[in-house]
């Protein structure tokens, strides 16, 4: 709980949940308006971006955009969808704000939802290529035999990957092949 | 017609107090950022819900026209506060009216944050007829609990609304005429992987 009290000070409850979160934050225990309303804008951020991973994990699983799901199972893929989303909910309103109130105007709502949005997209863009390289590449033939058919083709919005995806993989694979070597 | 407004003001007002719990709950909802953050994700998921490469692009033109038209939105209800005299808050022109959230200092009427979800419920409803409805709705409810917790009368959520929607189906029909406009801004998108 933050509390601008009389003065500029504020007071931390101690439950486990927001000491975590304040760790990881860094809210110090003296606040002045201007460091509450950054600490705000922290958390709009961080909600907008957590929120939207869930969300975009929720539309790739229905529409089967395979490139793009962290997970195979639908089923997973919904689970994470619905804890993100609402978890991210859960964890920012679950902040109690007294007086003064404190507000993010709108235009500044804007931008940070749009940065942020725009973030957990390329978040997913990445983690997705990510899990895709790990995956071991023969799991996809098992499958196709099982079903004695390739799983459809979906369309993914990163048919090309950006080189420097490309690169990154690149270097991992030569890391990990000078460490056999090793 | 004002005296209509305020009468109506002071009947939803009076309920607070009644239902403890729906006081709450109508509390909750009246924040800054509840409804407002929904329906954002709402656009958010139009942009990545087409099928088809065609159904996204025409999606997500539709979320750039929506964007555009809450832009002019606010920038229509900025110059309405400096050209119209500034209607004073209910709980100014009635101290004694319950309050379930802090006292805001810009004019009564139009209520911005009423006008920008209809205009976002406008432009969902445009592009997914079903999540526009179930928008419309969430947008119903956060004017009402503006009304309901003292902050505006309902002839400012009204007055917000009909400039919301209108002001998102102009730009829809503008940018009909140009299509060129959004099409580039989604081509650009594209090039930055962000479409």
């Amino acid at each position: 709980m933050l509390r601008q009290g009389n003065g500029s000070t504020a007071t931390q409850t101690c439950s486990l949940f927001r000491l975590v979160r304040y760790s990881i934050i860094r809210a110090p225990s003296t606040v002045r308006h201007g460091q509450l309303m950054r600490l705000l804008e922290l958390q709009y951020f961080t909600l907008v971006f957590v929120a939207s991973c869930g969300l975009l994990q929720g539309v790739f699983t229905y529409r089967r955009v395979s490139g793009l799901q962290f997970f195979r199972s639908p089923a997973l893929g919904y689970v994470f969808a619905v804890f993100f989303f609402v978890g991210s909910f859960v964890w920012f309103f679950s902040d109690e704000r007294d007086l003064p109130p404190l507000v993010i105007e709108g235009s500044q709502q804007t931008v940070l939802f749009v940065a942020a949005s725009a973030l957990s997209v390329y978040f997913t863009y990445v983690l997705s290529f990510l899990i895709r390289s790990v995956r071991p590449s023969t799991t996809m033939a098992l499958i196709a035999g099982e079903h004695g058919k390739r799983q459809p083709e979906q369309p993914t919005y990163n048919k090309r990957l950006p080189s420097v995806c490309r690169y990154v993989r690149h270097m991992i694979l030569r890391l990990a092949g000078q460490g056999a070597d090793r | 017609m004002i005296a209509l407004d305020e009468r109506l003001f002071l009947a939803i007002n009076s309920l607070i107090g009644n239902w403890s719990a729906f006081d709450s709950v109508i509390a909750f909802l009246v924040n800054d950022y509840f409804i407002m953050l929904l329906l954002a994700f709402m656009l958010l998921g139009l942009w990545f819900w087409g099928a088809d490469a065609g159904t996204r692009f025409h999606l997500q033109t539709l979320v750039l026209w929506t964007a555009v038209g809450i832009v002019l939105t606010s920038l229509v209800i900025s110059i309405l506060n400096v050209y119209l005299p500034d209607r004073p808050r209910p709980f100014v022109t009635y101290p004694d009216v319950k309050l379930l959230f802090y006292r805001p200092h810009d004019p009564s009427f139009p209520a911005n944050s009423a006008a920008v979800c209809f205009a976002a419920a406008t432009g969902i409803w445009i592009g997914h007829r079903r999540a526009g409805a179930v928008a419309f709705v969430l947008a119903v409810v956060f004017g009402f609990s503006r009304v309901y917790a003292g902050v505006h009368y309902p002839g400012d959520v009204i007055g917000g609304a009909l400039l919301g929607s209108v002001s998102v189906l102009v730009t829809c029909w503008t940018f009909k005429k140009l299509h060129w406009i959004p099409g580039s801004m989604v081509n650009l998108m594209r090039f930055i992987r962000l479409a």
